[in-house]
């Protein structure tokens, strides 16, 4: 489990001592990057559903923050919101398979390999790309992502193997696709 | 954060550098923190700007807002001046945010992100930040000072279109407050 940082302790003290715009803001300032990050690769690429439950998230988070005890990271805390807002809203849309190709913030920063990667994460059955996205992406212990994903570690580690022979075969098509080009153009 | 055992099918270090590599962070659009706040203080979870709002301090973080001089979300070509004739209203910008409710950059970001919105909807927008230090022309009871610290224009819209965009503004979550009034005859020459 991850040891909080003192500085967000710190934050969140000030923000609960008292309750000002201010105090948000600084919260806000450093988590909403990581955040609406995960909360878009979660959602496929899909911005405006991002920014519903990165939105929902934080005033979750912001509501359960006097019962948060640093027990992990502030920042597992808020994406743990996260993650319960894009449960709920795959449990209420009837919405399955594959979601939208993502479109990445900034793909002209990223690496052609990081915009397949991404491409190939949002292409992922839900259930694959959480476990994916918290182990391989985010870090966490198949024992933290149980946790979070109210599974089992067995079932973590069974979609975890799905998810990335999955991504392989995805960056492998894209690699047949870019060959399959470069020959056609020669 | 760690593996507590050995993986079935572990990733190679290519596979585990590339996804390393992957942006932790993604700047969310400006607007979300707005929407945020609101839902907070709505819920009163977040302190109300309004309530800490000094009204001594006029201006300062608003006329900060319109740093450039001038804030402008473009011109709308397709209204034309038939349409638009008894469809302007002018918003008049009332009160002045406290300067230590939030950075003056997320409130500069704000309020072009509000203007973008407002123009994207297909509403014609301008607007322009009023120095500080009104002066006072033949009104021999003027008040000492105007709080009055920027405008917008809006073009070829109904009253409660008006009214709904002005309430949107986050000059509103900032405790100040705004004027509505209809723009009575066509500006310019005829």
């Amino acid at each position: 489990v991850p040891r909080a940082e003192p500085e967000d302790a710190e934050l969140v003290a000030r923000f609960l001592c008292d309750r000002s715009p201010a105090a948000f803001h600084a919260l806000y300032a450093r988590h909403a990057g990581g955040l609406f990050r995960f909360a878009l690769r979660l959602a496929g690429g899909d911005a405006p559903l991002a920014e519903e439950l990165a939105q929902e998230a934080w005033v979750r988070g912001i509501e359960g923050l006097p019962r948060f005890a640093f027990r992990s990271s502030l920042r597992t805390w808020l994406l743990g919101c996260v993650l319960n807002c894009w449960r709920e809203h795959r449990r209420r849309s009837a919405r399955t398979g594959p979601l939208p190709l993502p479109e990445p913030a900034a793909p002209a920063r990223l690496p052609w390999l990081a915009l397949d990667l991404e491409r190939a994460i949002a292409a992922l059955a839900p259930g694959q790309r959480e476990v994916l996205l918290l182990h391989d992406v985010e870090g966490y212990s198949h024992t933290e992502v149980a946790r979070m994903l109210e599974i089992d570690a067995g079932t973590s580690r069974s979609q975890l193997l799905r998810a990335r022979r999955a991504v392989r075969q995805g960056l492998g098509a894209g690699e047949d696709e870019d060959h399959g080009r470069r020959r056609t153009r020669a | 954060m760690g593996e507590d055992e050995p993986e079935p099918e572990p990733l190679s270090n290519e596979e585990r550098e590339a996804l390393r590599a992957l942006p932790r962070e993604a700047a969310p659009p400006s607007a979300l923190e707005r929407r945020v706040v609101r839902e907070l203080t709505r819920r009163g979870l977040l302190r109300s700007p309004a309530s800490t709002w000094r009204g001594a301090v006029l201006a300062a973080g608003l006329l900060l807002s319109f740093a450039a001089g001038h804030i402008s979300a473009g011109r709308s070509a397709d209204i034309s001046p038939a349409s638009a004739a008894g469809k302007s209203w002018l918003l008049l910008l009332r009160g002045a945010p406290p300067e230590d409710n939030a950075p003056i950059e997320a409130r500069i970001a704000s309020m072009r992100e509000w203007a973008r919105e407002v123009r994207h909807a297909g509403v014609g927008i301008d607007g322009a930040r009023l120095a500080s230090g009104a002066e006072w022309v033949g009104a021999a009871n003027a008040p000492a000072e105007s709080d009055l610290s920027g405008y917008f224009l809006l073009r070829g819209v109904d009253r409660e279109r008006a009214l709904a965009i002005a309430r949107s503004c986050p000059l509103l979550d900032w405790g100040g407050r705004i004027e509505l009034r209809r723009v009575a005859s066509a500006p310019g020459p005829s």
